[in-house]
């Protein structure tokens, strides 16, 4: 009880380090979905206007790549980014940037898949009409996505926040390095480790507020929209 | 939407430049010196007399050793003399130099059921443990405490049978709580045991032996990038013959020495040197 009492104290005290922590986390987790997005969205809605066996192949893989484990992508990153390995020379293991990749390469399937069955099940007028005005490819998917946008919106928030509460590819690419790389799921491991429990419970408190209030945030936009 | 994958495309950019290797020198070392809190302390006093960045990953002593192999770090500092022999005899070791020192203790329930305080040494307390029907909670992660545990069953002669031997896979605090837990003998460093002390139910039973002595080292591997070698031998000098003996000398956890510098006059330059046992 104490332990969770000088929790709230470190988190209202304003501790300079557990907001630079949580400052790297949203960096971090906030550019790879960025980078998931990028791919993704227009990866999925290309995907979805294919037909055939190809196209329900990739379909599937895509659907099975959305349990990657964090800790397979976390090693296999390594391996490739290590000063030995063949992406050594990059020197990116152990910075942001090699977590980032992690993170994204975690967040592209759930991207990529989501927005594929989000643009499926749209109405078919919807793709009518984006036919028969023989609109420019680039604003037929700008139109599509918009109106798939709230089915597309909570897949972003589905694959923030499973990299945002992911250990396994940050811990092994950034190495929980102090002020570069440690991160707020990496912190609580390393503060569970060392027994700071107070430290450990304030960092879990702002990871779990963090991410219900993106969750909730969103989700009552989302709402009105519908309304 | 063209403004908007521009401002997209400059923002990756500038995360880009704000996310890549900054010029710091990369240390790989064990989590009972950084649970300790001398880390810290030894990384900020450096820091602050040589200017030089210090990024450290803490990992059990085998995972510094393949991060030095590898190249991934510049210095690694470890605690298992076995492990440092085999990269000296491999031609790895461009430095060499041990550090400081304390001690293993065997901590346990304090009611002692396997009579261990009265053993007459190291091994004899393992065997006695192994031979008593009581649980041991072991790291099971390659660390520098995991080697030297595994040493000491192998001088014992037997270990406890497998339902009670539980292997944590963790470090240090997860392994002392855990065999606090189920009132279980544990190998431990003094330091982590001394943070702990307050919240779990063990005691130190038994310590007073040289097989028990827990040496440090700091070592740069031929394998350091060639940009990082002098900065990487600075750092070892500072910490085994500079200003961090001092440092080392000074760190204390609730009034109580933890570390040990290197004794003058012991030869720090071998894995299998060891100072004499303190009287304490």
């Amino acid at each position: 009880m104490t332990a969770v009492l000088d929790a709230l104290r470190l988190i209202v005290s304003g501790d300079a380090e557990v907001w630079q922590i949580t400052g790297v986390s949203l960096l971090v987790s906030g550019t790879a979905l960025l980078i998931a997005s990028v791919i993704g969205v227009p990866l999925g809605y290309w995907l979805a206007h294919l037909h055939g066996r190809a196209a329900r192949l990739v379909s599937s893989l895509l659907h099975t790549l959305t349990a990657l484990p964090t800790v397979v992508v976390g090693l296999l990153l390594f391996f490739l980014l290590s000063a030995s390995g063949p992406l050594g020379w990059m020197d990116l293991l152990y910075t942001r940037l090699a977590m980032i990749a992690g993170q994204a390469l975690l967040a592209l399937p759930i991207v990529a898949a989501l927005t594929l069955v989000a643009i499926e099940r749209l109405p078919l007028p919807a793709f009518e009409t984006a036919a028969s005005l023989a609109l420019p490819a680039w604003t037929r998917l700008r139109l599509l996505v918009g109106e798939a946008w709230p089915a597309i919106q909570s897949a972003l928030l589905l694959a923030f926040a499973r990299v945002f509460t992911e250990l396994g590819a940050a811990i092994i690419l950034g190495g929980n390095i102090r002020g570069e790389t440690r991160t707020l799921t990496t912190v609580i491991a390393l503060e569970h480790a060392k027994g700071d429990d107070a430290r450990a419970i304030a960092l879990g408190l702002i990871l779990l507020v963090i991410a219900l209030a993106v969750n909730a945030g969103v989700h009552s936009r989302f709402g009105r929209r519908r309304a | 939407m063209i403004p908007l994958s521009r401002t997209l495309l400059t923002a990756l950019l500038m995360l880009t430049v704000a996310c890549s290797r900054a010029d710091a020198l990369r240390v790989a070392t064990t989590t009972t010196v950084d649970n300790s809190g001398l880390l810290d302390v030894l990384v900020r006093a450096y820091e602050d007399a040589e200017g030089i960045d210090l990024q450290i990953v803490a990992t059990g002593s085998g995972q510094a050793f393949n991060l030095g192999r590898r190249g991934d770090v510049a210095l690694v500092m470890t605690h298992e003399p076995f492990g440092e022999r085999a990269l000296v005899d491999e031609g790895l070791v461009r430095y060499y130099r041990k550090v400081m020192f304390n001690r293993f203790v065997i901590a346990g329930p304090p009611a002692d059921p396997a009579g261990i305080a009265g053993a007459a040494s190291a091994h004899d307390a393992m065997r006695r443990i192994a031979e008593a029907g009581t649980t041991f909670v072991s790291r099971g992660d390659r660390s520098g405490t995991h080697a030297r545990e595994l040493e000491l069953w192998m001088r014992a002669g037997s270990r406890p049978s497998s339902n009670r031997l539980i292997e944590t896979g963790q470090g240090m605090a997860p392994t002392l709580r855990i065999a606090s837990e189920r009132s279980a003998y544990v190998l431990t460093d003094e330091a982590t045991l001394a943070r702990l002390s307050g919240e779990i139910v063990l005691s130190p039973l038994f310590t007073g032996d040289a097989s028990l002595l827990n040496t440090y080292a700091a070592i740069v591997l031929t394998t350091a990038r060639p940009s990082d070698v002098a900065r990487a031998e600075a750092l070892a000098r500072w910490l085994a013959e500079g200003p961090g003996q001092t440092v080392i000398a000074g760190f204390e956890i609730d009034g109580r020495r933890v570390f040990m510098p290197w004794p003058a006059g012991v030869d720090a330059t071998r894995p299998e040197s060891m100072p004499e046992l303190p009287t304490s």
